[in-house]
C-alpha cells in the first residue's frame, strides 16, 4: 500500500515539475543566445521563474519519495512503475499546458514507456539513467540491490 | 508579444503547408526565409536534445561511479564526508555535467513542447545501455536491448511531430 502510494508520489510530483517547468520556460519567450558573456543572464531569468523554482520544488519532493520508495520496496516492481511518468507527463502537456498531442506522438510514448520498463527491469544499473533530475545516480550506491555490482 | 505569437503561428501554419507541398510533390514554392527559420529551429532542438541526451547519460554514469566510491553516509562524520565529495573525481564533473542537461531541458521547454522533449531525452536509456555494454563491459541482456529497440521505435515517432504544437491554438 505505501510502495504503491509512494509510487503516485514519485509519478504525479515528477510530472508536476517537469510541467511547471516547461509552463515556466514558455511564457518567456525562447531563448536564443547562449554565448558565454549572455550565459550568466539566462541563468538567472530561469531561476528568476517562480513556476520553474515550482517545478524544482516538486522534482526535488518526487526525489524523495523515490528515496523512500528504494528503502522499502522490491526494485524490480517499483522502479518500472516509475516509467509510467511518461505517460503522465504527457497528459500533462495535453491537459495544463494545452499541447496537441498527435496520435504519432502518443504511439511513441507508449513505445518509449514500455521499452523504458523493459531497460529499467532488465539492466544492471537501474537507477543510472532518470529523467526525474540529476542526483537520480546518487541513490544508487547507498541501496545495495542484487545485481548491482559489478 | 500578441503579434509575435501571431506570426510564430503564421510560420507554423506555412511550414505545415510547406511539408505537405514538399511530402506531395517533393518540390518547394513556398517562401525560402520561413523554410530557412524553420530548419534552424530543428537544427537548434537537434543539438540541445543531443546536448541533454550526452550530458544526462554521462553525468549519471559518472554521478554512479563516484558514489560507488563513497563510504556509507550513516558511519561518517558529515563534514568528512562533503570533503570526500569534492574530493572525489567523478562527483563534480558528473554534477556539472547534470547541470548542463538541466539548462539544456530548460531551454528547450522555452520553445519546444513537453510532451515532445520528454519522450525524445528518454534517448538517454540508449546511451545509458551502450556505455553499460561498451564502455562499462557489462552484459546487457536481451530484455534490455529489446527495451532500447521500443524506445528507438518511439522516439522515431516522436520525431516525426512538431516540435511546438502551442502556437497552432487559434
Amino acid at each position: 500500500m505505501v510502495t504503491w502510494l509512494l509510487i503516485v508520489m514519485i509519478v504525479v510530483l515528477g510530472s508536476a515539475g517537469d510541467v511547471l517547468c516547461a509552463k515556466g520556460m514558455a511564457s518567456g519567450g525562447e531563448i536564443s543566445n547562449f554565448s558565454p558573456s549572455h550565459l550568466g543572464g539566462v541563468i538567472r531569468s530561469i531561476v528568476e521563474r517562480r513556476l520553474v523554482i515550482l517545478g524544482w520544488v516538486c522534482d526535488a519532493l518526487s526525489f524523495f519519495s523515490l528515496l523512500a520508495l528504494l528503502s522499502i520496496a522490491q526494485l524490480s516492481i517499483a522502479v518500472p512503475a516509475t516509467a509510467l511518468s511518461f505517460v503522465v507527463d504527457t497528459l500533462g502537456a495535453r491537459f495544463f499546458l494545452h499541447e496537441h498531442v498527435h496520435w504519432k506522438r502518443w504511439l511513441g510514448v507508449l513505445f518509449v514507456t514500455a521499452g523504458v520498463i523493459l531497460t529499467v527491469r532488465s539492466g544492471n544499473t537501474p537507477q543510472l539513467t532518470g529523467t526525474r533530475g540529476p542526483s537520480a545516480a546518487a541513490v544508487q550506491p547507498h541501496h545495495h540491490e542484487p545485481g548491482n555490482h559489478k | 508579444m500578441v503579434c509575435m505569437m501571431q506570426s510564430n503561428r503564421r510560420c507554423f501554419r506555412n511550414s505545415r503547408k510547406i511539408r505537405q507541398a514538399l511530402s506531395a510533390s517533393g518540390k518547394l514554392f513556398t517562401s525560402k526565409r520561413v523554410v530557412e527559420t524553420r530548419s534552424r529551429s530543428q537544427w537548434k532542438t537537434a543539438i540541445f536534445l543531443v546536448v541533454a541526451v550526452i550530458a544526462n547519460s554521462f553525468g549519471n554514469l559518472l554521478l554512479a561511479i563516484g558514489m560507488d566510491r563513497m563510504p556509507s553516509f550513516a558511519g561518517t562524520p558529515f563534514p568528512h564526508y562533503v570533503y570526500l565529495l569534492v574530493a572525489n573525481p567523478y562527483v563534480i564533473p558528473g554534477t556539472v555535467l547534470s547541470a548542463i542537461y538541466m539548462l539544456a531541458q530548460l531551454s528547450l521547454f522555452s520553445w519546444a513542447d513537453l510532451s515532445f522533449v520528454a519522450p525524445m531525452i528518454a534517448s538517454s536509456y540508449v546511451v545509458t545501455a551502450l556505455l553499460s555494454e561498451f564502455v562499462l563491459g557489462e552484459r546487457v541482456e536481451l530484455e534490455r536491448w529489446l527495451g532500447v529497440l521500443l524506445i528507438c521505435m518511439g522516439v522515431a515517432f516522436v520525431m516525426r511531430t512538431p516540435t511546438d504544437t502551442k502556437a497552432e491554438e487559434p
